[in-house]
């Protein structure tokens, strides 16, 4: 199956600044995150995938050509921004209607898929009165609804948690994980955050300074940190360093209740249950380790080519 | 025996055609109407302000009929040389233009930076839609806007006239109401370029608005002194090449303590420059804007 | 100081107009970071504004290292805010800024206390940058430099880390534990929830205009009945591992998914002795056990009245 997206070699200047050094990877996952720290060239990114921006180099969306085919690479992919992008005096129906027309789908067929949308996205209640006075999290939704009105197979989501609060923003992660069933579209998630990346991606994309530092599975991202375990306790850390030493594993305490200890790939667990029982200690976690998304963030963006 | 059934709401994909791309600018030109048909105070007491003019015009010329029939000969009076009734409907030009000025404040000139400012050139750009589509579909909503409020009632009016005219006379008058529609479209068209292309010079809305009510008050203002001794440039000021385009087709001369008239062909080359300019100057911004929010700060 | 206590609120309300911001507030707080939570609109960003000293109480009292914020200069000089939204001085350079905002505050040194702030924050580099030009995470540091190059004792952040990058986030999160290991007392109020966790496990949670709940996030766990604690332990025999424990009087509900249980009981204390003895006493060959609902997240949507 060909990739959705397909980068080779794309740089794009402006002016002095060297945004995008050539570039090179694929996107085909179901739900992709796109991390980055600022001025790694993700927005620059973006522009060019859209087709809004020239670029050298070869970059193909749906196997369509962005440079030549903008237009028709944006009939089929939506973009929900990041930014306010809100016609002023509209209501959510008629800014949604409006969206689906400038994609080129008929008024009736814009007007019935708009309210679809607007369903999905959660806003059944307010979607006749004016943008004008809807909460963050409202907006938010709006954003969302207009970028799949026009049926897109690719959907860029740039931050779309942002400014939401915690229960707003549980449901709109929600929404980003049922879209690929729902909406038979596949997701780029651009965003800062790495737990949420964590939560909803099976795909990342890492750039850094213009080009893809690393391209495929999450699970392919984090290295094992060699069968390293962690174990929360009660109390009593020391106790139970001290009893697995005994025990011949050399376990190390990294906060007030919680210890790594190095026990292989396929431990017996029973010992460190033993190791517990002897020193008195309750057992309150057990975990394989695995590198956290921050680390392993860190270490792909700093090997340097 | 009864049946029973459950249908599946999921979701459906879009399996039809998408309409040519040559279409969208269409989209945009009714959005533009509608938008401008909403709040009444704006767009709408322009609108009143017209018809008013239109009306009080047509009022004149039944008046004139009714009281003085014969009125259709050659005369010279309340400076005007020519036909009076045609000279009248062409002093309602200015008025419909100070309507268009209204419009073009309230509808034309904010809508550019007032779309850059919230973030709607995102929306627009971010969707398959080329600055040119957003240009023309602007510019195609103001127009016809402004052809409501100058070609509309000046049509109207001139339709007016030739009904009221002996029916000898009726095939000689009729092609005023076409010239009529030409005065109309050409100054609709003039009304509409240069706020847009001013509006897409400034970032703010509010200071969009600001720079056209500049432009067409005190910089007209100027170019209509110069004007006075060299005509040319009074072509360029806008109500001025519109009402002497009126002045001219309906064949009537207006003496110049009355309202001063700039020559004809300046007339005609003054609008056409500054439309196709407003257009043009709307186009280059927008199409180096056109990608501003996309992508993230 | 007195007492050790901070900020100490009592029965305060504020309203505006009709609009509630917080009513019958009483709460207190001796130091360290405290995570400032809630949804949009109940009230955070109009407790944060009167521990500044911005907003006066309509009633009752809030009073910040025994005095009231907003009517003691002194004790507004101890006093950092960094709010949410900023309207900063875009042509300034950073220096420029924070320097001024230093002069404002009458810091004695305005600019070498300006460098040292901006020192703090890691922005050394792009100081004599326009604010201009500066992406978000820059633009969160700079603010962060305002409001620290007081030395105030007292720091409120408001959504301090929107937009900033994960390099950039973590060494914020240094930057604020240090200020917290110097002394200073800090409330960060934000809607990321595990960026609270990385800082802290105080927290104050307003819901409605009031204070639901305040304290270690742990504790908060303990009290909350309606939602039994939930532990998982991924076996080879869960289904044994289950059955074991179903007959305890405090096992609500045992749950079963491939090739995991999942217990939900009212004694955690009690429920994790069982699980070791049946590991133990069975050979029950353990994988991982994990306790999905025991952290802030889960806390937090369980006291606002959502189900997981």
């Amino acid at each position: 199956m060909s990739a959705l997206i397909e980068l080779r070699d794309v740089h794009k200047r402006f002016g002095a600044v060297h945004a995008l050094r050539g570039a090179t990877g694929a996107i085909s996952g179901r739900i992709t995150g796109l991390l980055g720290p600022n001025g790694a060239g993700k927005s620059t990114l973006i522009k060019a995938l859209l087709g809004l921006v020239e670029f050298e180099g070869e970059g193909t969306v749906l196997g369509m050509s962005p440079k030549t085919d903008g237009p028709a690479v944006r009939d089929r992919v939506g973009y929900m921004p990041e930014n306010e992008a809100y016609l002023p005096g509209m209501s959510a129906v008629e800014m949604c209607v409006y969206a689906g027309e400038l994609s080129g789908l008929p008024r009736q067929e814009a007007m019935q898929r708009a309210h679809a949308a607007l369903y999905y996205a959660g806003l059944e209640e307010k979607r006749y009165q004016p943008i004008d006075g809807y909460s963050t999290g409202q907006k938010q939704r709006v954003k969302l609804a207009a970028a799949l009105v026009h049926d897109p197979e690719v959907l860029f989501l740039d931050e779309p948690t942002n400014g939401l609060d915690p229960r707003s923003r549980e449901e709109m992660l929600e929404l980003i994980v049922d879209m690929p069933e729902k909406r038979g579209c596949s997701i780029v998630l651009s965003t800062h955050l790495l737990p949420d990346v964590d939560r909803v991606c099976d795909q990342v994309v890492i750039m850094h300074q213009g080009r893809i530092r690393f391209s495929g599975d999450i699970a392919k991202l984090r290295q094992s940190v060699g069968g390293t375990y962690r174990i929360e306790v009660k109390d009593g850390v020391d106790r139970l360093v001290t009893s697995l030493g005994a025990a011949g594993i050399a376990a190390k305490a990294v906060s007030p209740i919680a210890l790594a200890a190095p026990l292989g790939d396929a431990p017996d667990a029973s010992i460190v249950f033993r190791a517990a029982k002897d020193a008195r200690v309750q057992v309150r976690g057990f975990e394989l380790e695995k590198e956290s998304m921050e680390a392993a963030f860190l270490r792909v963006i700093g090997d340097e080519a | 025996m009864s049946t029973g059934a459950i249908h599946d709401l999921g979701y459906k994909r879009y399996l039809g055609t998408r309409r040519p791309q040559s279409t969208r600018w269409g989209v945009i030109v009714r959005n533009t109407v509608a938008q401008a048909w909403k709040t009444w105070w704006r767009f709408k007491m322009a609108l009143g302000l017209a018809v008013v003019a239109a009306v009080v015009t047509g009022g004149f010329i039944y008046v004139s009929r009714a009281v003085a029939p014969g009125m259709g000969d050659r005369v010279v009076r309340f400076g005007i040389h020519g036909n009076l009734l045609d000279g009248i409907i062409a002093l309602s030009v200015p008025w419909l233009c100070k309507a268009a000025f209204l419009v073009g404040l309230t509808a034309g000139a904010g809508t550019i930076a007032g779309d850059r400012q919230v973030g709607a050139f995102t929306f627009y750009f971010s969707r398959p839609v080329r600055p040119i589509d957003y240009v023309l579909g602007k510019f195609g909503g103001l127009f016809l806007l402004q052809l409501l409020i100058i070609a509309a009632p000046l049509t109207a009016v001139a339709a007016f006239r030739v009904g009221m005219s002996d029916s000898s006379d009726i095939l000689k008058t009729l092609p005023l109401v076409g010239k009529a529609a030409i005065t109309g479209v050409l100054g609709a068209a003039l009304y509409a370029a240069v706020p847009l292309g001013l509006s897409a010079l400034v970032q703010r809305r509010r200071n969009a608005i600001a720079l056209f009510a500049v432009f067409y008050l005190v910089v007209s203002n100027i170019v209509y002194g110069i004007g006075i001794g060299s005509p040319p440039v009074m072509a360029f000021n806008m109500q001025a090449a519109v009402t002497s385009v009126g002045t001219h087709l309906f064949d009537v001369t207006i003496d110049p303590f009355i309202q001063r008239t700039a020559p004809f062909v300046w007339s005609l080359v003054a609008i056409v420059l500054l439309t196709a300019g407003g257009i043009t100057l709307a186009w280059i911004q927008v199409r180096d804007q056109a990608g501003h929010g996309v992508g993230g700060s | 100081m007195s007492d050790g206590v901070v900020v100490r609120a009592e029965k305060c309300s504020k309203w505006y107009g009709h609009v509630l911001g917080i009513s019958d507030v009483s709460w207190k707080f001796g130091g360290g970071i405290v995570g400032l939570l809630g949804p949009n609109g109940a009230g955070k960003s109009t407790l944060i504004k009167m521990m500044a000293g911005l907003l006066r109480p309509s009633r009752g009292t809030l009073e910040v290292f025994g005095a009231l914020p907003y009517a003691s200069l002194e004790t507004r000089r101890r006093i950092g805010y960094a709010p949410e939204h900023e309207a900063t001085w875009d042509e300034l350079s950073a220096l420029e800024l924070v320097t001024t905002l230093a002069r404002l505050s009458g810091v004695p040194d305005p600019r070498k206390a300006a460098e040292a702030a901006i020192a703090t924050v890691g922005m050394t580099k792009d100081q004599h940058r326009r604010v201009k030009g500066f992406s978000k995470g820059m633009r969160q540091r700079t603010k962060l430099a305002s409001a620290i190059v007081h030395d105030p004792d007292f720091v409120l952040l408001d959504e301090p880390m929107t937009g900033v990058d994960p390099m950039a986030r973590l060494d914020l999160i240094e930057q604020i534990r240090r200020l917290a290991a110097a002394g200073k007392t800090i409330v960060v109020s934000s809607h990321v929830l595990y960026e609270i966790e990385a800082l802290t496990t105080e927290i104050l949670v307003v819901y409605r205009g009031q204070v639901l709940a305040e304290g270690n996030v742990y504790e908060i766990r303990k009290l909350i009945d309606k939602h039994p604690h939930r532990i998982r332990v991924d076996c080879d025999r869960p289904r044994e591992l289950g059955a074991a424990l179903a007959s305890s009087e405090h096992v609500a509900r045992v749950v079963f998914e491939r090739g995991a249980m999942v217990v939900e009981t009212r004694d955690p204390d009690r429920c994790y002795d069982e699980i070791a003895a049946c590991v133990l006493d069975r050979g029950v060959a353990v994988r991982s056990m994990t306790s999905p609902d025991n952290n802030l997240g889960a806390v937090f949507d369980y006291l606002t009245g959502g189900s997981r």
